[in-house]
């Protein structure tokens, strides 16, 4: 069963998610302005930078989690597989079955440990118990949880630690076989250890899914990404001032205030 | 001065409810014991037999009401909470209008129910007429309650489901509604405890036969009913009034007892464990 989880390859094949124009207002306050970028697939892009420039707000464009705050406008494009995902007519309950997220603070649904993962299954149509069960094991195997819970997968999922909270819910997500997952600071309410866990689990799933990560440590973009991006809030609201692959970003940035931030002297 | 003033009443309230108690113990508890007060009909207007027709038509009434009132008030309470925006102008009107129904005194509901069913729905002094009335009673305050319960599910469970893709309506199926169920049930007990009090609703709407029912739209006694009856018109009939009381107040408070029950076990053990 654990040899399973290497043949996963990214499903991606070749098509970037194109951003164009994007910009983000919450009422009449803009959180970020004219962002475009091609994030690749099957990488791990980083996206770094002080809190408030709006990094939560671009990660929630991506599956149509802004659609969920009142009085949040965005306009722009965001391409996945050439469909723009920000028309009207897109199915997002497709979209979010295809993009998967975790958020900054662990939600595991107070059911049990495997309830967890097994009723989003059975809801996407997994009807056999037995496979579910199987792929309920295959998750928490590839997030390092199977041999923490596999007594007690019948106790309450709020029981649970909050490192051991967070796997879950990224164990939840890539059950359903995403194509992207968005991880938003997924280790800032951690532990150093469990978020070290989680670490070492998202440069473990480089090859399987597009992630996009959210972080704002420094080390922690340097260590597990390809490519970084850097935002910054400039003139009162978010835009992106660096881009490119992690090294070339963190050794040689362009921008002035890349390198100011990047140094340490700023942010 | 004001510590002893609120002893006072401390007391009296004590002693009120002591009598209270008291008489209606004293009294009823040997009238219950009898072998035919839960088999036997009331005889001689209510001045000796027993109580079963109209336990059965107290039964029927909440039952009724119940039956109509949950889903309907499901129904509105999932519409208000969650698939109205927090800002509509629709579902703040439907709040408040429920907020003044919640105040309106029962008797007022009774002519309503006595106008509506009774008169222009040709229902009659019934059984049927009376639970509907209940219905409409009990229905504002259950609305608010189980809205309420939904409320207090935050909304990162809301997003952590649809962002794995589930439908509004699947999200309030497989979370929302298991989560909320401790506070439908408690909002559901209380709207049992409320209607099965009712008297001045019923009056006018289910009426005062203490024959044993038929069918929903035969006129049928409810226990307040019964004990007001018993006390302001048959002269005598207060031991029976006791013992009737008796009999709904512990109904009443097994109806209370239970709903801690189920609201600490639920709260400790949570919906979920399967
Ligand atoms: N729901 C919201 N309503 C109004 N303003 C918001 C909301 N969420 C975020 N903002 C504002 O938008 C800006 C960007 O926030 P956010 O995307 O959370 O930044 P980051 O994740 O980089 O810290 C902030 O100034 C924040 O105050
Ligand atoms: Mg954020």
């Amino acid at each position: 069963m654990n040899d399973n989880c290497t043949e996963n390859v990214c499903v991606m094949n070749g098509d970037p998610i194109i951003v164009k124009d994007l910009s983000l207002r919450y009422h009449n306050r803009v959180a970020f302005k004219d962002v475009s970028i091609n994030l690749s697939p099957c990488t791990v892009t980083a996206l770094i930078g002080p809190s408030g420039c709006g990094k939560t707000s671009f990660l929630n464009c991506i599956n149509r989690m802004t659609d969920f705050v009142d009085g949040c406008q965005v306009r722009g494009q965001i391409r996945v597989h050439g469909e723009n995902i920000l028309s009207k007519q897109t199915d997002v309950v497709k979209l979010r079955r295809k993009i998967g997220m975790i958020f900054q603070k662990p939600n595991p649904f107070p059911l049990s440990i495997d309830r967890n993962i097994s009723m989003p299954l059975r809801y996407h149509g997994i009807k056999d118990a037995k496979q579910r069960q199987e792929i309920v094991e295959k998750s928490l195997n590839e997030v390092g949880l199977w041999d923490e819970v596999k007594d007690r997968l019948h106790t309450q999922a709020t029981s649970l630690s909050g490192g051991q909270q967070q796997r879950l819910c990224i164990a939840r997500a890539i059950a359903l076989e995403p194509e992207i997952l968005l991880m938003d600071e997924p280790c800032s309410a951690l532990d150093p250890q469990s978020s070290a866990t989680i670490e070492s689990l998202i440069g473990a799933m480089r090859k399987k899914f597009t992630l996009i990560v959210v972080t704002h440590n420094l080390a922690q973009a340097k260590r597990v990404s390809d490519k970084t991006v850097i935002f910054w809030n400039y003139e009162g609201f978010g835009q992106i001032v660096e881009d490119g692959p992690t090294d070339q970003v963190f050794f040689k940035p362009s921008n002035k205030t890349a390198q100011a931030y990047i140094g340490g002297h700023l942010g | 001065m004001l510590g002893f003033i609120s002893w006072t009443a401390s007391l009296a309230t004590f002693f009120i409810l002591g009598i209270l108690l008291f008489d209606m113990v004293s009294d009823g508890f040997r009238i219950m014991m009898s072998v035919d007060f839960f088999t036997n009909g009331p005889e001689k207007a209510g001045r000796a037999g027993g109580i079963a027709p109209i336990l059965v038509s107290t039964m029927l009434v909440v039952g009724i009401a119940i039956a109509v009132s949950i889903p309907i008030g499901l129904a509105t309470a999932l519409l208000l909470s969650e698939f109205t925006r927090r800002d509509s102008q629709f579902a703040f009107f439907v709040r408040k209008s429920l907020d003044i129904l919640a105040g309106v005194p029962s008797i007022v509901f009774g002519l309503f129910g006595n106008a509506f069913f009774c008169v222009y729905l040709g229902m009659g002094f019934s059984i049927l007429s009376g639970g509907l009335t209940l219905a409409c009673m009990v229905l504002p305050i259950l609305i608010r309650t189980t809205e309420e319960s939904f409320r207090a599910v935050p909304n990162e469970f809301r997003h952590g489901i649809a962002a794995l893709g589930f439908t509004k309506t699947a999200s309030v199926f497989h979370l929302l509604m298991p989560m909320a169920i401790p506070g439908l049930v408690v909002g559901t007990i209380l709207g049992v405890g409320r209607a099965t009090a009712e008297t001045a609703a019923l009056i006018f709407t289910s009426g005062y036969v203490d024959r044993m029912p038929e069918s929903v739209l035969d006129s049928g006694r409810t226990l307040s009913v019964h004990i007001y009856d018993l006390a302001m018109n048959i002269p005598g009939g207060d031991r029976m009034a006791y013992a009737t009381s008796l009999c709904l107040v512990l109904i009443l408070l097994s109806m209370s007892f239970l709903t801690n029950i189920i609201a600490k076990s639920v709260l400790q053990r949570g919906i979920y464990t399967s």
